[in-house]
């Protein structure tokens, strides 16, 4: 790599830290620290919410998989799109005012809990612990996918390139917490936006015509031109499903309990839907040119299709800018994991069952030590980059989609709801998409997200119908809304 | 002409769903403003006709 695109690079890391520097000083509480003191504006919502849910997917999974298997892949993106703007549209609002209403609850676990009046603490438990388990998986897996890129930008052995990743990002996220999170989210997600934009307008110039950039693909393989080549029904399901996933990210769901007001969703609902829906297209446009680009000489790795047309088309300097985008999107990611991690060490077990009468900045400081903590426990699972950690992605998005989805959505839209039928929702969620992944065949070969979330749904119904009915504390503030 | 015929059909299943989400988006956003500045009007409305607000309390005595 060249000096430009590495000064570039450096400087942007610094930049990073300062952020964490800035806020260092405006995290006096707990709430200060994981939501931010629900100060975050619409346009730092939308964009740290859209950067924190795509991770190094956008840049290097969705171009790699349209380079390799062409358009038949877009089912995803539609999904996404869809999914992404009815938790907006349903869910923002509601759990913002809900969130602040019960108690101003701070994490999931701690919404769920005094939403269902919960004294024997088992569901903030469950969810919790859901919550550690996943994402410390979640986060491992960003740290690997980061540190492959390291290593393939700057040459560094895998080792260096993990560590030099998860320090700069653990400096940041201790010192500054959710704003820190938030804010640089957003710029990495504008320099996300900026890059998928650039790019495929150089192509086109590159391409001058439609017409020829499509006769490339076509003499590659015609079938990359169709949607449904090699696609079953199953296979299109599945890749839609990955939509229902959003009602359950609690990376995602934690932007809208932070927006400074309710009254800022719609703004932000739009801004965040232009984002995604431009990037989500300039994505696929990349992998797709990709085809024709490289058509004398396929790339070894289509994961690094964006990566190396970005290094053969822009001048260094922006290349090294574009390079930094790329590194944004994994590092957008795994910071908010970390964070919500440290928000269920400190706020539900440490403080919820250990330490009731902590004061803030003790809790504070629980908070960033177990971002650190949780940082060292992703890392021990990175180590090994062979370790199986890249494909637990699918399984952790289905995992939160299908437990905590449901879940979320009913809590906010049904007052018949009860605690018993909550719990129902996430045990048989997760269970489902436990058991479903290692089954195989036919039906068994759907993304396990759409039967777990229907068969949690089910559970919910049935369990809450056949409990007592939630007291009239637990029904007024839904009446209220 | 034909080779353009299919992405070009192809593209057509991306580009609908995205527009119409993003479409539905602002508008819902301009949809909020609007009722947002009635709901202001009303209460200026109100206040000048009778110290009261859109809830029906007097601003001063909040009853």
């Amino acid at each position: 790599m060249n000096t430009a695109a590495v000064i570039t690079f450096v400087l942007y890391l610094c930049a990073l830290i300062a952020f964490g520097i800035i806020f260092y000083r405006f995290s006096e509480t707990l709430s200060d620290y994981i939501l931010g003191g629900r100060k975050l504006r619409s346009g730092v919502a939308a964009l740290s919410a859209g950067a924190s849910d795509m991770s190094g997917w956008l840049l290097l999974g969705l171009p790699g998989a349209v380079y390799a298997a062409g358009l038949n892949q877009i089912w995803i993106a539609i999904g996404l799109s869809i999914g992404a703007f009815l938790n907006w549209q349903y869910v923002a609002a509601r759990l913002r005012t809900l969130t602040e209403k019960t108690g101003n609850a701070i994490t999931l676990p701690d919404y769920l809990e005094q939403r269902f009046e919960d004294r024997t603490r088992v569901l903030r438990i469950v969810t919790a612990t859901v919550i550690l388990v996943f994402f410390a998986l979640y986060t491992a897996s960003g740290l690997v996918a980061g540190a492959k890129l390291f290593e393939s930008s700057f040459g560094w052995g895998y080792e260096t390139a993990l560590l030099a990743g998860a320090t700069v990002i653990v400096v940041y996220t201790f010192l500054g917490g959710f704003m820190a999170v938030s804010w640089t989210d957003f710029f990495q997600g504008i320099l996300m936006f900026l890059a998928l934009i650039t790019a495929p307008i150089m192509l086109v110039f590159f391409f001058e015509n439609w017409e020829l950039l499509v006769a490339g693909v076509a003499e590659v393989d015609a079938s990359f031109l169709n949607v449904y080549h090699e696609m079953t029904l199953i296979g299109i399901l599945s890749l839609l499903a990955w939509g229902l996933g959003y009602f359950g990210q609690p990376h995602i769901l934690a932007r809208f309990m932070a927006i400074d007001s309710p009254k800022s969703v719609p703004m932000a609902q739009m801004i965040g839907i232009g984002w995604m829906v431009f990037a989500l297209f300039g994505a696929v446009f990349v992998g797709f040119t990709g085809i024709a680009y490289f058509a004398d000489s396929p790339l070894p790795d289509p994961e690094f299709v964006f990566l190396v047309m970005v290094q053969e088309l822009f001048s260094p300097w922006l290349a090294g800018i574009l390079l930094a985008a790329i590194l944004s999107a994994v590092m957008s990611t795994v910071d908010s994991q970390l964070l919500v991690c440290s928000s269920a060490i400190a706020e539900d077990f440490y403080k919820g069952l250990l330490r009731p009468a902590a004061r803030h900045r003790e809790l504070v400081w629980v908070g960033r030590i177990s971002v650190v903590a949780v940082a060292l426990v992703a890392l021990f699972i990175a180590w090994n980059p062979e370790a199986m950690v890249l494909e637990l992605v699918a399984w952790a998005w289905a995992g939160f989609g299908a437990s905590f989805g449901p879940v979320i959505l009913f809590s906010l839209f049904w007052k018949r709801m009860t605690l018993q039928g909550a719990l129902a929702g996430v045990v048989t969620g997760a269970v489902t998409v436990l058991v479903w992944h290692f089954l195989e065949g036919g039906w068994f070969n759907l993304y396990e997200i759409l039967p777990g979330f229907l068969l949690s749904s089910a559970a919910i119904y049935v369990f809450s119908t056949r409990t007592e009915p939630p007291s009239a504390s637990v029904t007024a503030e839904l009446d209220n809304m | 002409m034909e080779e353009t015929a299919i992405p070009l059909h192809s593209w057509f299943w991306l580009i609908v769903p995205m527009s119409i989400v993003f479409l539905l988006s602002i508008v819902n956003y301009f949809r909020n403003r609007c009722r947002g500045s009635e709901a202001e009007q009303n209460n200026s409305r109100n206040d000048a006709a009778g110290n009261k607000t859109a809830s029906g309390k007097d601003p001063a005595t909040g009853k």
